[in-house]
């Protein structure tokens, strides 16, 4: 219908007929209008199913978009100018995963000097993110290329960024037909995901590529996005035919017949520029404009007419650097084989004979086996065989060991919540859970007692000997599909669990997995979490896992924002007090006088100072969240129980887990539960549950230790140490135990029932 | 730059007629230039609204523009010439160079109870045609019939008497979308009312004239 509306409102209203189901939305002018007028459609219902998401920032908003896509969901958002510079990282990181998602960019000037008003930068910026760029001349083209957008991001598996100029087409009021929902419904199919997050079967997304693949793999992504120039213009013509209007396109020239001079240029300034060109041409001068509708990928057939070319206008830097490059000759990247440049990326050597090791048109792998280009994965054990289906399709997933159906009959129920608590079941076997299982009932056992247990990270990972790590996740996951039935995805942060588990292409992960980047992993279980519901899968549980780097440093906003919009997100911290997977640097978890390798035990204050750090299960307490636990890997049992506990919840959930890295530590691999078992004893790491901000109960020290003895086996504390084992800092030493001995105050350690064998 | 626009007859000899408005943050000059756009649409014409502004805050100068004519409107480029002014705030000419550009054949419209000699605008406005100058007591009667100070609706109401540009059924049926209920048919009333002032002056003025 043909109405007099503002841009941001069609654009909205067009968004919502493409039918998403999960919008993440964050404000920055000029976009805000847009996300304001989809809450509202979703809000009063008529935008439904859908979710939306207030999101903490543009770096949350996109990364909610990358879960959602991810696990099947028809994602969208909406930035500009700084936004997009601040989510940049998970933008790049979208494209490749090969997620679909449409992102309105309501194109702004970047600061400094601040400045909201339009220009290209922002788009520019994101030139080589890998994402398709149309840009909009008029808010009738905002609004169908945005119906264009979805059915194109989704034919290809490659984002897609619908470019209007910010205010003056975003705030401008004008008359825009806006198509119906049947039409809409004919131009966009529903979504089927080439990939997603399934519990019935599998796949683990987002792997790391090291050099053999990366070059393969960037290049199927590269083909993908360069499909779109042959895609796009099938789509202009079928909605164009639907429509009844011109609907899109690549390029829209203007009275370039016979035209001496033409101006390159995108954006609203066309409108300007043609209205120029009119004037010019009945003064007789030869001039025509090519407007540029797709940007990403460039169009570079398209010669505008004969003559001069000229580039500009519409803040088209990038329009300038692309046009000149066709009229100096240089290709732009072309595949591999081609005289463009060639993709020498991630890390492959560079040879002499420059043929930098390509083989032109060979995918991933080489041997038959498809990957997705985000690192699409199925469980392989090693030493299993691999058989390519007769259909091309990935090998399924079998187990060497046992040869059972790969998800048998009718799933598990969930397991009833008669788990014993610490505080009902007193085991005094020190040492091994296993004792204490016998005692149990077969339904009251621990997870990890069950044959049948779902082995989440399976054998064949990569972690070190001895990892705390990989102990923690496994019990973790377990227990959490032990409590859901199988029915879990997890969500892993950028660190050693996600690069141990996952070199391409093999993966350890037996349940749907996804890794998308460091410090946004709240995010992404947050967006996967709302997909799930949507599609009306709210009975699949998300899990979020991060090491302390991703917890409490990077990516502390992202998980106070889940925690503080009560996600239904368990997040696992696996704390093990520094930055491990980069070489032992130190976090905001690392303990003070600890050695790492940005706080040497050199100088007058030898290792990490004193006073700083964060304690991250009460800043988790203080968003008045659920449930709040913290476990070590010295009591599997309690951290069976905790994460079981933590299922029985819904809305944002924390698990602190301390996991001991031999590596990290300097200790030996087979001290790692006793170490953690210390690190309790000693009143150092407080082992208790809180529900809903309070403490609810604490695991009680039983025989307190000096902390000299937790420290003594760590090569990080060897500077308080002399070398017959005696402490040589009493002072630091006496510090650190008056600090274990304010924690065990703090949560009445030794003043619990099961505490009076302690003090 | 010159931009060319087709000649057309009638009230756009230019082919598109253009408004800037001028007024203060809070005093809704961006939803008039919204309104007056969706009144053209209604009638049939093709318009095109936007605002200036970005960031300002309350009591701030704002502007806004809002381009009419017969066939589509391609540019977007602010108003810089415009063929009309609707000033929502006489003591904007303390900050803001109301007069620019305005072309000789311009409008004025000016939110005040006084006369533009009375609000010392006289010499600022005496090169423009005398009888396309018109200040209506638009804040007065957005009081009176609105029930707050909100000038803009009193001002539509005027720049359709002033122009003849867009009829007031137009205007009232922007209003009655925009805001349903009774904040429209109060929006409604103070634009009727101020749409009977003006008509009643120039009426009152033109009997002077015969009677001169």
């Amino acid at each position: 219908m043909l109405q007099q509306i503002e841009g941001s409102r069609a654009v909205a209203r067009a968004v919502a007929l493409c039918r998403p189901q999960v919008v993440s939305t964050y404000p920055i002018s000029p976009q805000t209008h847009i996300i304001e007028a989809l809450g509202v459609l979703v809000k009063t219902g008529e935008l439904a199913p859908c979710e939306s998401i207030n999101a903490d920032s543009e770096f949350a908003a996109m990364s909610m978009a990358i879960g959602a896509s991810a696990a099947g969901a028809r994602a969208y958002t909406a930035t500009a100018s700084q936004g997009l510079l601040f989510m940049m990282e998970a933008v790049f990181n979208a494209a490749g995963l090969g997620l679909p998602i449409v992102m309105t960019l309501a194109n702004r000037a970047v600061g400094a000097p601040i400045n909201i008003w339009n220009d290209h930068s922002d788009a520019m910026a994101a030139r080589d993110a890998g994402w398709v760029q149309l840009f909009a001349e008029t808010n009738q083209e905002a609004v169908d290329l945005h119906v264009l957008a979805f059915a194109l991001a989704e034919e290809l598996s490659v984002p897609v960024m619908v470019c209007m100029d910010g205010f003056i087409l975003t705030h401008a009021f004008e008359a825009v037909d806006l198509p119906d929902q049947a039409q809409v419904d004919e131009l966009v199919p529903p979504y089927v995901p080439r990939q997603v997050l399934d519990v019935d079967d599998p796949v683990s997304i987002g792997a790391m590529v090291g050099p053999e693949a990366f070059t393969e793999v960037r290049y199927l992504a590269h083909a993908r996005l360069a499909r779109a120039l042959e895609v796009i213009p099938v789509l202009a013509g079928r909605n164009a035919g639907v429509l009844g209007r011109p609907a899109g396109g690549l390029v829209h020239p203007y009275r370039t017949e016979g035209a001496r001079t033409v101006v390159v240029a995108m954006g609203s300034v066309l409108g300007t520029l043609k209205d120029v060109v009119d004037g010019l041409r009945d003064e007789g001068e030869a001039v025509g404009v090519l407007g540029v509708s797709c940007f990403r990928p460039f169009p570079g057939g398209h010669r505008p007419g004969a003559g001069r070319r000229r580039a500009g206008g519409g803040g088209g830097e990038g329009v300038q650097h692309r046009v000149r490059g066709r009229a100096g000759r240089r290709r732009l990247p072309g595949p591999p084989g081609t005289s463009g440049p060639r993709p020498h990326g991630g890390g492959r050597p560079r040879r002499p004979s420059g043929a930098g090791g390509v083989a032109a048109g060979a995918p991933a792998g080489g041997d038959g086996r498809r990957h997705g280009p985000g690192g699409l994965l199925r469980p392989q054990h090693r030493g299993g065989r691999r058989r390519a289906r007769a259909d091309g399709r990935p090998p399924p997933v079998g187990s060497p060991r046992r040869e059972r159906p790969r998800r048998p009959g009718p799933r598990r129920p969930p397991r009833p919540m008669s788990a014993p608590t610490r505080s009902r079941v007193r085991f005094y076997q020190v040492g091994s859970s296993a004792v204490g299982n016998r005692l149990l009932g077969a339904d009251q056992r621990t997870a990890q007692a069950d044959p049948d247990r779902t082995n989440s990270l399976t054998s064949g990972h990569r972690a070190c000997q001895g990892c705390g790590e990989a102990l923690g996740a496994r019990y973790v996951l377990d227990a959490v599909m032990r409590a859901t039935g199988g029915q879990a995805v997890a969500v892993n942060a950028t660190g050693c669990l996600e690069v141990f588990s996952t070199p391409y292409p093999q993966t350890s992960w037996r349940l749907p997995w996804l890794h998308s980047l460091f410090a946004n992993a709240p995010s992404v279980a947050t967006g996967v979490a709302a997909a799930l519901r949507v599609q009306g899968k709210a009975d699949v549980r998300v899990v979020g896992q991060a090491g302390d780097g991703g917890t409490v440093d990077i990516g502390m906003g992202a998980l106070s924002g889940m925690f503080e919009r009560n996600d239904d997100v368990l997040f696992v911290c696996y704390d093990n007090e520094a930055y491990m997977n980069t070489g032992v640097q130190r976090s905001g978890a690392t303990p003070p006088a600890a050695r790492t390798a940005t706080t040497e035990a050199v100088g007058a204050e030898p290792g990490n100072p004193f006073g700083q750090g964060k304690d991250m299960p009460r800043i988790a307490m203080a968003h008045g969240i659920p449930y709040v636990a913290t476990a070590t890997v010295g009591d599997l049992f309690d951290l069976e129980t905790k994460v079981e506990r933590a299922m029985t919840f819904h809305g944002a959930r924390y698990l602190h887990v301390l996991v001991p890295c031999p590596l990290g530590w300097g200790a030996a691999p087979k001290d790692t539960i006793r170490l953690a078992r210390l690190a309790q004893q000693t009143g150092l790491f407080p082992v208790f549950e809180a529900e809903h901000g309070e403490v609810t109960g604490v695991s009680p020290i039983r025989r307190k230790v000096p902390v000299e003895q937790y420290l003594r086996p760590q090569r990080r504390f060897a500077h308080l140490f002399d070398e017959t084992g005696a402490v040589a800092a009493s002072e630091v030493v006496g510090r650190l135990q008056a600090m274990a001995d304010r924690t065990i105050a703090r949560y009445g350690l030794l003043d619990a029932p099961d505490g009076e064998e302690g003090s | 730059m010159t931009v060319a626009t087709h000649g057309g007859e009638g009230p756009f000899p230019r082919g598109v007629f253009e408004v800037r408005l001028h007024g203060r943050g809070g005093q809704g000059t961006v939803t008039a230039a919204e309104l007056l756009s969706v009144a053209a649409f209604e009638d049939g014409l093709h318009a095109q609204a936007f605002p200036s502004f970005g960031s300002e805050r309350m009591g701030a100068p704002v502007e806004a523009y809002c381009r009419i004519g017969p066939a589509p409107i391609r540019t977007r480029e602010p108003v810089v010439e415009p063929d009309a002014l609707i000033i929502q705030d006489p003591t904007l000419v303390h900050s803001v160079d109301l007069f620019t550009g305005l072309r000789p054949e311009g409008y004025v419209l000016l939110n005040s109870a006084a006369t533009f000699d009375e609000e010392g605008l006289g010499e600022l406005t005496a090169r423009f045609r005398h009888d396309r100058l018109l200040t209506v007591p638009a804040t007065e009667l957005a009081r009176r019939l609105l029930g707050r100070a909100t000038p803009n609706s009193a001002l539509l109401g005027g720049f359709a008497a002033l122009t003849g540009l867009v009829s007031m059924e137009a205007i009232a049926g922007a209003f009655r979308r925009r805001f349903p209920g009774v904040v429209g048919e109060r929006n409604v009333a103070t634009a009727d009312a101020a749409y009977l002032h003006v008509t009643q002056e120039e009426e009152e003025e033109l009997e002077r004239a015969a009677a001169d």
